[in-house]
């Protein structure tokens, strides 16, 4: 059963009470919100996404509820509670939507250790992965919901899982967090795209959350080969560029990118050598998100135009 | 002028200590291309990217422990380099290595 096939009330109803276990990529998070205007929300941009049974064991357990008790309802402010602990400073429950992803992402950086896990976008085509590792402004997320838009497949906005062993990338696609002019920038190229409500004066200004594409939830147990790192640069009134950089510039942009590459020693060493090794790696200036997606575009084209004469002359 | 005996005696017994790996030190090594090379220290945890000059240095000691003498001795054929320059290379790379746990210098 997916989100989407309860009722909103009941979803509400459970959201509320003992709380909905949903499952993304390899995690299952039970959440638990009092926020009754947070079901809607969830309830839509989750849609997709399979509810596991009650009494099955999860991941994450993620509680919204209010504090300040002894003010009223509509001055309290909240908190989240990642596995009952704590987690950001109480915010104003119009972040509430935010905070919660946000929460979602910090389980996987504080525990998800048997991935070598990169703060970076990741979507794919014909099989093969083009990682955007790249710091918070750098334009990946922008980038992603274009691409995803032009007909990849999401893997993630925000975290890209190396499993160590087999080196392949672990789909985790969840809703896409667009920050201030990327919002109207992602509406005008996808009108019919749904968004959740916008929080607005956040930390990092407005976000706004785009449903992720029902094929890439749907295809959350296939893993991609890793096949393009692409470090994306957002600069206004630059052109357009595409450059091959050395695997050894590679190797620190995405180790610096990495959460967990020094907590996990010889074996983050050897995977992220081994992700190296396999990728051609690139540098992107762009200002621009739609010549970017063209860019991208050919090189998948030209890996595709490749295999095929390989597989011609054989 | 005369520098004191023990300066003397320091600035000898410098010239003579073999530089090898210490005793936990394991490394695996990565290069892509001759000019960066990466090293990753099992002992520390800690990656290094080494240009061209520092990996061989490197390299040599992790497999023949050797005087920095020896080391510029070794490289003097490699490197275009005047040999007072290569001996002060050696000498500045060894003391790098040192400072980053790579590499330390043991009485003959």
């Amino acid at each position: 059963m997916n989100v989407g096939d309860l009722s909103l009330e009941r979803f509400a109803a459970e959201l509320a009470d003992q709380g909905v276990a949903i499952r993304w990529g390899p995690f299952t998070s039970r959440i638990v919100s009092r926020l009754p205007e947070l079901a809607a929300p969830i309830h839509l941009l989750y849609a997709d996404f399979p509810i596991e049974p009650p009494g099955g064991i999860c991941d994450f357990h993620v509680c919204l509820r209010p504090r300040s008790l002894r003010l009223p309802w509509s001055q309290r402010r909240f908190e989240l509670l990642l596995d009952h602990g704590p987690t950001f400073q109480p915010f104003a429950r119009k972040f509430a939507l935010a905070a919660l992803e946000w929460g979602l992402n910090s389980c996987v950086y504080g525990s998800a250790h048997r991935f070598l896990i990169v703060h970076a976008a990741v979507v794919e085509r014909d099989g093969r992965a083009l990682l955007l590792p790249g710091r918070p402004g750098a334009g990946k997320s922008t980038l992603c919901a274009a691409l995803v838009i032009a007909g990849w497949r999401l893997l993630s906005d925000e975290l890209a899982l190396i499993d160590p062993q087999e080196g392949q990338i672990r789909a985790l696609a969840r809703p896409i967090s667009l920050k201030n002019d990327a919002i109207e920038i992602i509406r005008g190229l996808a009108p019919d795209a749904v968004f959740g409500p916008p929080a607005v004066d956040t930390h990092k200004g407005t976000v706004a959350h785009m449903k992720p594409p029902s094929p890439s939830v749907r295809r959350a147990e296939d893993s991609a080969v890793p096949q393009w790192i692409v470090m994306p640069r957002f600069v206004a009134d630059e052109a357009l560029q595409l450059n091959a950089v050395s695997k050894a510039n590679a190797f620190w942009g995405v180790a610096d990118n990495s959460i967990n590459y020094e907590i996990l020693g010889e074996i983050g060493f050897t995977a992220l050598v081994r992700l190296i090794d396999r990728c051609r790696c690139y540098t992107l200036t762009h200002a621009e998100v739609v010549d970017a997606v063209a860019a991208l575009d050919r090189l998948s084209r030209q890996a595709e135009a490749s295999k095929e004469r390989h597989a011609a002359a054989v | 002028m005369q520098l004191p005996s023990d300066a003397v005696t320091t600035e000898r017994d410098r010239a003579a200590e073999i530089w090898c790996l210490p005793a936990e030190v394991s490394l695996l090594w990565q290069c892509w291309d001759e000019e960066e090379v990466i090293v990753f220290n099992r002992a520390s945890g800690l990656t290094h990217l080494l240009d061209a000059f520092s990996a061989a240095v490197l390299r040599r000691i992790e497999a023949t422990p050797a005087t920095t003498s020896d080391l510029a001795r070794f490289f003097a054929t490699g490197f275009e380099l005047d040999e007072r320059v290569l001996s002060e290379r050696v000498d500045a790379v060894c003391a790098r290595f040192d400072q980053l746990g790579l590499a330390e210098p043991t009485p003959p």
